[in-house]
C-alpha cells in the first residue's frame, strides 16, 4: 500500500509540471480575440470596455489583458456585480451566476452595440455563446443579434464558429457550420 | 497527506494570459482546455449540502452504475443482496427496505415505480453511466418540491447531451465473471441548435458459484448455489431538445438469477429468476412568457413490470408473480421574477397511478394452477406547491415553500420548508433549514397492510456550513437531525402491524475537496450517524462512521488518468443484532485521458486488495445460527473500449 501511495504522488509531482489552459483563462482569451473580430460602430469613447457579470474567474483572468490596444482604444476591464451599469460596456461576459438575468440584461441593451457573450442559457439571448466541447472551447454566434447590435462579424469569426444563428428573414447568408 | 497537499499545490502558470494574447484566434481556438479548474457548482436549488459526481469523475473512477456513484459519495452507502442494490444514509438503510425513500430523477423524472416506490440504481436502472453528465445528491427531505416519497433526499440525475459526442461511439467492455456489455450511442447537434442522443446497450454476465455457509449441509450441496447468478439486461435511451422543447424516452429490461434464499419458503439452490422493466417518456417545454414570468410544462408517463418464478417449500412447489403498473402526469411550474428581491415558484402537478396489478400464482408438481390472486389498486394526486426565495438583505435570503398533495384514497397533507441563508463572504455559505416530509403507502403496502396502510412522515433539521478556501478548495459540513414517525411496526412479531414507530437519526458530515489546474483533483469526506429504529435500539445496518477518499491525476505524458478511490463503512448491526466490523475498501482505474484515433479506454480493479468482507443481509438466513451476513466479492476486474466513428 505504501509504495503505491508513494508511486501515485511521485507521478502526481511530475504532472502537475505539465503546461495545460484552463478554461476561464481561454475564456478570457476569447473574449480579447472577439474585440478584434467584429466591426465596432464609431465610438467617441477613449477606451474600450471589457465587463464580466457573474464569475469572478474569468474577470480575475481578463484582467491580464488590462491596457492593451484594440482599435485604437485602450482596453478596460470592469468585473462587475449588479447589471446596472452594463450600458456601458462594449463586450460583455454573463457567467453563471448572473445567467438567470439574461432577459432583464437584454432590455436593458436594447439594441445599443453591446456585444453579449455567455457559456450557460441559450443562444437566442445572446450574441456569442461558448460551450465546451471535449477538450476544446467552442462558440456560437447569433447573427440576428449581432445586427440588431449593431455589430459586423468578421469572416474569421464566422468561419471558426461551431455554428451560426441566422437571422430571421433568412436573407440567404450561408451558416459556415463545421 | 500534507506533504502530499503540498506536492499537488502549483500555482497555475501566470505568464499563460501572455502567451494566449499573441496567439492568432485560428491558433486559439485549436488549444486544449482543462475544463473548469473550478469546482463544480450545484444546479438543484436547495438549502442543503449538495454532493456532486460529474461524467469526467464517473470515467476517473470506473464507475458502472449509480450505486456506485451513490456509494462514493459523502455518508452514503449501497448494501447488495445479489438481488437489488440498496441505498442508505443517515440512519435510513434497514436491510430489505427498497431504494424507496430516497427519490431518484432523471432530467427532472421521477423514476420510482409505482408499486414498490423502489428506485433502480443498480443494472435495473433505466441509464448507462456512459450517457450521464452529473449526478447530485441532495440531501434532506425534499417533499416541498416533489412530494410523496422524497424522505431522505433526491438524486438528481443530468443525462449527456448528443453535442457531447457528436459521433457514432461504440463501445465494448469485459469483466471479471465472465461479464459482457456492448453499446451503440449517437450523438448529434444540427446546425439550427438541435440536439439528438441515441444509444442502446445489452449486457451479459454468467455470475458466480457462490458458497452460503448458512446452508452448509449434505442436503444443501454444502451450501454451494452453483450457476445461479446470471444477469442480463437491455437498455434503450433517445432524447431530443431543440430551443425550449426536450423529449427523452428510457426502457431497460434487467433479469437476475437470485442465488440466495430470499424468503423463509424459497428452496435454496433451486433457479430464481427475476425481471425488472421499467420505461418512460418524459417532455417538457419551457419558455418564457414575459413579464418576468417563466414557464415549464411536463408530460411524463411511465411503466414498470415484474415477475419472478422460484420454487418454494410448499404442496405445491412453484410460485410465480406478475406485478405491473403504469402511470402519467402532467405538471405545470412558473417562476416570477417581479420583485427585485423575490423569486416566487408556484404550480401543480397532477398525477394517476391508473394500473396497479399484482399477481399471485402457485402451481402444482404437475405445472397446473392451484391458486391465482390478484389485487389491483389505483390513485390519483393533485398537488399545488409555492416557494419563495426572499433576498431580505445583501447576505441573507429566507427561502419558504409549501406543497400540498392529495390523493383519492388519503387525506391531504402539507410539506413545509424554511431555510434561512446567511452569506457573510463571498466564500462563505451558512444555511439552516427546516422541514417535513411524508410518504403514501404504495400498491405493496396497500397489500401488505390492508386498511392499517397510512401515510408515513419525517421532520428534518439541518445546519449546512460551505467555505470555499480559495477558488481550488471547498469545505463543506453539516449537523443534521430526522425524526421518523408513523412507521409500520410488527406489534406481536406474528405478522401484526400497526403505523406506530417512531425513530430518530443523528449525525455530521464533514467534506474537502480541492480540483487544480493540472488536473488533479482529490476529494475526502467522514461522516458520523447515531440512529435508532422505532424499538429504540441502535438501528440495524447504519454504520456509525462512513469515510470516503478519492485521489486522480493525469500520469506523465497526459495520455492515461489514474484514479484511486478508498472507502471506509463503519460497523453496523445484522439483523439479529450481532456487529459486523468495520471494513475499508479501495479501487483502482487508469483511464484514458484523450481520444487517441477515435480510441478511448478505462481499466479498473474494484476491491483492489482482495478484502474478504460481509454485508449485513435483509433475510432470515438460517435463524439462531449467527450467520445473517452476506459475503461481498472479492477482487474483480472490469475493461471498457470505446470507438467513435
Amino acid at each position: 500500500m505504501r509504495a503505491l501511495v508513494l508511486l501515485l504522488l511521485f507521478c502526481f509531482s511530475l504532472a502537475a509540471n505539465a503546461q495545460v489552459v484552463a478554461e476561464h483563462e481561454m475564456k478570457a482569451a476569447y473574449l480579447y480575440n472577439f474585440a478584434y473580430l467584429f466591426d465596432w460602430p464609431e465610438s467617441r469613447r477613449a477606451n474600450f470596455h471589457v465587463c464580466v457579470l457573474g464569475d469572478e474567474e474569468v474577470g480575475l483572468a481578463m484582467q491580464a489583458y488590462y491596457d492593451r490596444r484594440v482599435n485604437g482604444q485602450r482596453m478596460v476591464i470592469a468585473r462587475l456585480t449588479t447589471p446596472t451599469p452594463i450600458r456601458l460596456c462594449d463586450i460583455l461576459y454573463v457567467g453563471a451566476g448572473d445567467v438567470v438575468n439574461l432577459p432583464k440584461i437584454r432590455s436593458i441593451l436594447g439594441s445599443q452595440p453591446t456585444l453579449t457573450v455567455t457559456d450557460k442559457g441559450s443562444l437566442h439571448s445572446v450574441g456569442i455563446m461558448l460551450a465546451l466541447e471535449g477538450n476544446r472551447l467552442m462558440f456560437d454566434v447569433n447573427l440576428e443579434y449581432c445586427e440588431r447590435a449593431s455589430l459586423k462579424a468578421k469572416p474569421t469569426l464566422l468561419e471558426l464558429a461551431r455554428s451560426v444563428r441566422k437571422s430571421a428573414d433568412g436573407d440567404g447568408k450561408t451558416s459556415a457550420g463545421r | 497527506m500534507s506533504l502530499a497537499l503540498a506536492l499537488f499545490h502549483h500555482p497555475a502558470g501566470a505568464a499563460a494570459a501572455e502567451d494566449l494574447a499573441d496567439l492568432p484566434f485560428k491558433q486559439l481556438v485549436q488549444r486544449e482546455v482543462v475544463s473548469g479548474s473550478k469546482l463544480v457548482r450545484q444546479i438543484s436549488d436547495s438549502p442543503s449540502a449538495v454532493a456532486i459526481v460529474t461524467a469526467e469523475d464517473i470515467r476517473a473512477y470506473g464507475y458502472r452504475t449509480i450505486a456506485d456513484v451513490i456509494n462514493s459519495m459523502r455518508g452514503l452507502y449501497t448494501t447488495s443482496d445479489r438481488r437489488y442494490e440498496y441505498l442508505g444514509g443517515r440512519g435510513f438503510g434497514a436491510p430489505g427496505d427498497y431504494t424507496g425513500r430516497i427519490m431518484v430523477l432523471i432530467d427532472g423524472y421521477v423514476t420510482q415505480d409505482s408499486l414498490f416506490n423502489q428506485a433502480y440504481i443498480d443494472e435495473s436502472g433505466l441509464l448507462d453511466l456512459a450517457l450521464v453528465e452529473r449526478v447530485e445528491y441532495v440531501p434532506g427531505t425534499g417533499s416541498v418540491t416533489y412530494g410523496n416519497n422524497a424522505m431522505l433526499g433526491i438524486i438528481n440525475i443530468v443525462t449527456r447531451k448528443g453535442s457531447d459526442f457528436n459521433a457514432l461511439q461504440l463501445s465494448a467492455e469485459a469483466g471479471s465473471h465472465d461479464t459482457y456489455r456492448q453499446r451503440a450511442t449517437f450523438g448529434k447537434r444540427f446546425d439550427n441548435g438541435a440536439d439528438l442522443l441515441l444509444s442502446a446497450s445489452a449486457m451479459d454476465s454468467q455470475g458466480q458459484n457462490l458458497y452460503f455457509p448458512a446452508y452448509d449441509t449434505p442436503a444443501n450441496n454444502h451450501g454451494w448455489a452453483n450457476g445461479l447468478d446470471d444477469e442480463r439486461n437491455k437498455r434503450f435511451f433517445g432524447k431530443f431538445s431543440f430551443e425550449g422543447l426536450n423529449v427523452e424516452a428510457g426502457y431497460v429490461d434487467r433479469r437476475k438469477t437470485v442465488p440466495t434464499k430470499p424468503t423463509e419458503f424459497t428452496v435454496f439452490n433451486t433457479p430464481f429468476t427475476i425481471e425488472d422493466e421499467n420505461s418512460y417518456l418524459n417532455a417538457s417545454y419551457e419558455t418564457d412568457l414575459g413579464l418576468q414570468l417563466y414557464s415549464t410544462s411536463r408530460f411524463y408517463h411511465g411503466t414498470y413490470a415484474y415477475q419472478n418464478r422460484r420454487v418454494i417449500d410448499d404442496p405445491d412447489p412453484y410460485a410465480q408473480r406478475q406485478h405491473h403498473a403504469k402511470w402519467w402526469g402532467v405538471d405545470q411550474k412558473f417562476v416570477g421574477k417581479w420583485f427585485a428581491n423575490h423569486s416566487i415558484l408556484f404550480g401543480m402537478e397532477y398525477r394517476n397511478d391508473y394500473h396497479q396489478n399484482m399477481r399471485w400464482t402457485y402451481y402444482t408438481p404437475a405445472q397446473a394452477v392451484a391458486s391465482d390472486v390478484q389485487q389491483s389498486y389505483s390513485r390519483n394526486t393533485t398537488s399545488v406547491y409555492m416557494a419563495d426565495e426572499f433576498r431580505f438583505h445583501d447576505r441573507w435570503h429566507l427561502n419558504v415553500g409549501a406543497r400540498y398533495d392529495k390523493a383519492g384514497d388519503l387525506e391531504g397533507n402539507w410539506s413545509p420548508r424554511v431555510a434561512l441563508i446567511y452569506q457573510p463572504d463571498y466564500r462563505t455559505t451558512l444555511k439552516a433549514s427546516y422541514s417535513e416530509a411524508f410518504r403514501m403507502p404504495n400498491a405493496d403496502n396497500r397489500a401488505s397492510y390492508g386498511s392499517g396502510a397510512v401515510p408515513e412522515y419525517v421532520a428534518a433539521k439541518e445546519l449546512v456550513l460551505q467555505h470555499n478556501l480559495d477558488r481550488k478548495m471547498r469545505v463543506t459540513g453539516s449537523l443534521y437531525e430526522y425524526r421518523r414517525s408513523k412507521q409500520q411496526v410488527d406489534l406481536t412479531g406474528l405478522g401484526d402491524y400497526a403505523a406506530v414507530g417512531n425513530s430518530q437519526a443523528k449525525g455530521g458530515e464533514l467534506e474537502f475537496e480541492a480540483r487544480w489546474d493540472n488536473g488533479i483533483r482529490a476529494r475526502t469526506s467522514g461522516a458520523w450517524q447515531h440512529s435508532h429504529d422505532t424499538s429504540g435500539q441502535d438501528a440495524i445496518n447504519s454504520p456509525n462512521l462512513l469515510g470516503k477518499f478519492q485521489l486522480t491525476s493525469p500520469l506523465p505524458g497526459e495520455w492515461i488518468r489514474v484514479g484511486l478511490e478508498a472507502q471506509y463503512l463503519g460497523s453496523r448491526l445484522t439483523t439479529e443484532r450481532r456487529r459486523l466490523g468495520g471494513v475499508s475498501l479501495a479501487n483502482l482505474t487508469f483511464s484514458s485521458e484523450r481520444k487517441w484515433h477515435g480510441l478511448s479506454a478505462s481499466f479498473s480493479i474494484r476491491n483492489l486488495f482482495d478484502r474478504d468482507y460481509e454485508v449485513v443481509s435483509p433475510f432470515n438466513w438460517a435463524p439462531g445460527t449467527g450467520i445473517d451476513a452476506l459475503r461481498m466479492d472479492g477482487r474483480t476486474y472490469w475493461f471498457q473500449l470505446n470507438v467513435d466513428l
